[in-house]
């Protein structure tokens, strides 16, 4: 899951990046309104943080101009005033949910994860393909009842392709959406990525649960023995 | 008595005039009544004096005066004195007071009834009023003294008297004095009248004046107008500017609270990330911030709504609740996507006060219903005469009955509250009872089908 952090307040920006990262979240940071602005118009991410009382642009306007480009990515708004008339604004303007400060790292967590699945679609956070399982708020994979161990980035390739379960995902969509803003987007990570989770997925080659379209990408599959 | 004056007249200016009036008027009728009596009166005295006078002269130019005595014609000019007892009577009487001539008229009247003066007061005239006993009347009496020379060249004293009856004076007097009497009494009512007339109309500025604070304070306007009279404009245009700055200082007020909000909770909110990212996670400092944070949201949002309890809000935009809770419909919609909220308000619900308290309200409200329910959440208006009354119910398991009137209890301490427990119910209850309306709360008293629980607020403007 590729994030965007709008948030003025240095060491709270640092400590959610490193929070979120650590969450399997690639985060993209900016520190002023202008700056999430560009972030949020140039990269397609999956969900966005933004506090309210920005400099340079106020987050309410940030938020404004970002759904009048048609950008429709879920956004989390922080507020430190709680009053309603800030969250009525911010919801108003094209938020999607809030969160007054101080929070909880944990509230902030399930949040995130609560409007991602249902910006995809997915009303409960267990999504099943097949035999398969991925619970995207405990980030754990059962396939046919036995829990998988994965890495933090072979889960978040996992949980974009089954999110997005009815497209074909190009190589650079994984890419952008699984790396922050300084990968390089040549290398041959995401092959030897799909390659491990094939390997971890399906030792005996039985189900085949993600499909190369040669040329387009990859997609998963309902898998059935 | 001075109680009862004071109560008198402290309760109105109208009262305090009239009584004023009632007063000052009588007094100021009863002497201009004496004055005018007395004028009458004195003109009537001078007038009847000049009639005699005209008479003595009448009685000097045929006056003859022998050895014997002063010889006048038989008939006189005048004939009221050769009739006996016609009101108007001569004598001449000599320097001895004795009787030397009398006029025909007089014949029945007694001497006694002259004045019995012994001064001789050459060529001087005095007049008098007498009372006479016997019979009973009021006489006018005009002397004039003088010397005569007679035939044998002897100076002679005599005295001209001329006698008239005062009834006739005093019967005109009379008729004048209740003439006078009356148009006086009807002039001092119509005065009356007139003045309280002339009050309230002088008065209805300010009638209109008190008209418009009492609706300042109930809300439904927000300045005082301009067209009042000159002597008073300048208070009401000072109260105006006062109102407007009161506003302003008010407004300036919440944003510094705020904002104060703001700077207290962004530090809050770095202390509590860092402790989430910290390799040492401390529960105590973690639920220290969250006690700071409560106490920093109630007590300055309550600061906030205490600003508004002041006796005249001035606040008071008209805004449409079934508005209000389209908005917040809209936005709860993607907050709580499984819930489904319905609009059953009354699209003629007003509200008349500060358009953020009803969305703090509401919004706190409305939030609540949709945590605790579990797939829908109603709300309807109901108007009654000048009362809104607002009813938001879930279909969750309702608030159990000993913590119904606790919940809902004003100026709960935030530090006291758990984390999560009706902060925002609180605050709401602070603004509902700042506009001095109601909230309660109550089970299964919603739509059929809802069995949670069933906030219904109402506010009085």
């Amino acid at each position: 899951m590729r994030l965007l952090l709008i948030e003025d307040e240095p060491i709270l920006r640092n400590n959610l990046q490193q929070f979120l990262m650590h969450n399997s979240y690639s985060v993209d940071s900016a520190e002023d309104g202008r700056e999430g602005l560009f972030l949020g118009s140039e990269h397609p991410y999956d969900i966005a943080i933004i506090d309210i009382g920005l400099p340079e642009i106020d987050g309410i306007d940030v938020i404004k101009q970002l759904r009048s480009d048609d950008i429709t990515f879920p956004i989390l708004i922080l507020t430190a005033r709680g009053n309603w008339q800030d969250k009525v604004l911010g919801l108003e303007a094209g938020a999607d949910d809030y969160l007054v400060k101080p929070f909880h790292n944990e509230e902030l967590l399930a949040r995130l994860n609560a409007l991602t699945r249902r910006s995809k679609g997915h009303a409960s956070p267990e999504i099943h393909i097949g035999v398969m399982v991925i619970n995207t708020a405990s980030k754990a994979v059962n396939v046919d009842g036995s829990e998988i161990a994965l890495t933090q980035y072979e889960y978040n390739t996992l949980e974009y392709l089954a999110l997005n379960n009815t497209r074909v995902i190009s190589k650079t969509e994984l890419t952008e959406h699984l790396y922050d803003q300084d990968f390089d987007l040549d290398s041959n990570v995401i092959e030897v990525l799909i390659g491990r989770l094939r390997k971890k997925l399906d030792p005996d080659n039985m189900l085949k649960p993600i499909t190369t379209l040669r040329g387009q990408g990859y997609r998963l599959t309902s898998t059935h023995p | 008595m001075n109680k009862l004056l004071s109560v008198f007249t402290r309760r109105s200016l109208l009262q305090r005039f009239f009584l004023a009036s009632l007063i000052i008027l009588p007094l100021f009728i009863i002497l201009s009544g004496t004055l005018l009596l007395n004028t009458f009166h004195h003109s009537q005295l001078n007038a009847e004096e000049e009639k005699l006078q005209a008479q003595l002269y009448l009685l000097l130019s045929v006056t003859e005066v022998e050895n014997n005595g002063p010889q006048l014609p038989e008939a006189l000019t005048e004939p009221r004195l050769n009739q006996q007892a016609s009101g108007l009577y001569a004598f001449i009487t000599d320097g001895k007071n004795t009787v030397v001539w009398r006029s025909t008229s007089s014949e029945l009247l007694p001497i006694s009834l002259l004045p019995q003066d012994n001064t001789f007061r050459l060529n001087q005239r005095l007049f008098s009023q007498v009372m006479f006993e016997q019979p009973k009347s009021l006489l006018n009496i005009l002397s004039y003294d003088t010397e005569w020379v007679n035939s044998n060249d002897e100076l002679k004293r005599l005295r001209f008297i001329i006698v008239s009856d005062a009834a006739t004076l005093i019967a005109e007097l009379n008729s004048y004095r209740s003439r006078l009497w009356q148009w006086l009494g009807s002039m001092g009512i119509a005065l009356i009248l007139a003045q309280v007339f002339i009050m309230r109309w002088g008065l209805q500025p300010l009638k209109r004046l008190s008209g418009q604070l009492a609706k300042l304070q109930n809300n439904t306007a927000t300045q005082l107008s301009d067209d009042y009279p000159i002597e008073i404009q300048p208070v009401i245009d000072d109260f105006n500017n006062i109102l407007v700055s009161e506003k302003q200082q008010r407004e300036r007020y919440r944003n510094t609270m705020s904002d104060l909000a703001h700077s207290l909770k962004t530090p809050l909110a770095v202390i509590q990330s860092q402790l989430s990212t910290s390799a040492h996670h401390d529960p105590i400092i973690s639920e220290q911030v969250d006690r700071i944070d409560q106490i920093i949201s109630h007590q300055l949002r309550r600061a906030v709504v205490r600003v508004n309890q002041s006796p005249i809000n001035h606040h008071t935009d008209k805004i449409s609740v079934h508005t209000m809770i389209e908005r917040l419909i809209k936005i709860m919609a993607k907050v709580y996507p499984s819930i489904t909220i319905t609009n059953l308000s009354s699209k003629s619900s007003d509200f008349y006060g500060d358009e953020a308290d009803l969305l703090e309200v509401l919004g706190n409200i409305i939030d609540n219903a949709c945590k605790h329910g579990n797939t829908a959440v109603v709300i309807d208006t109901h108007n009654e005469l000048n009362n809104v009354t607002i009813r938001i119910s879930d279909d969750g398991t309702g608030v159990a009955h000993d913590q119904q009137h606790t919940i809902l209890q004003r100026g709960t301490r935030a530090d006291t509250a758990k984390p999560g427990q009706g902060i925002g119910l609180s605050i709401a209850v602070d603004i509902i009872s700042s506009y001095g309306g109601e909230i309660t709360v109550s089970n299964n008293a919603g739509e059929p089908h809802l069995l949670g629980a069933c906030f219904c607020i109402q506010f009085s403007f």
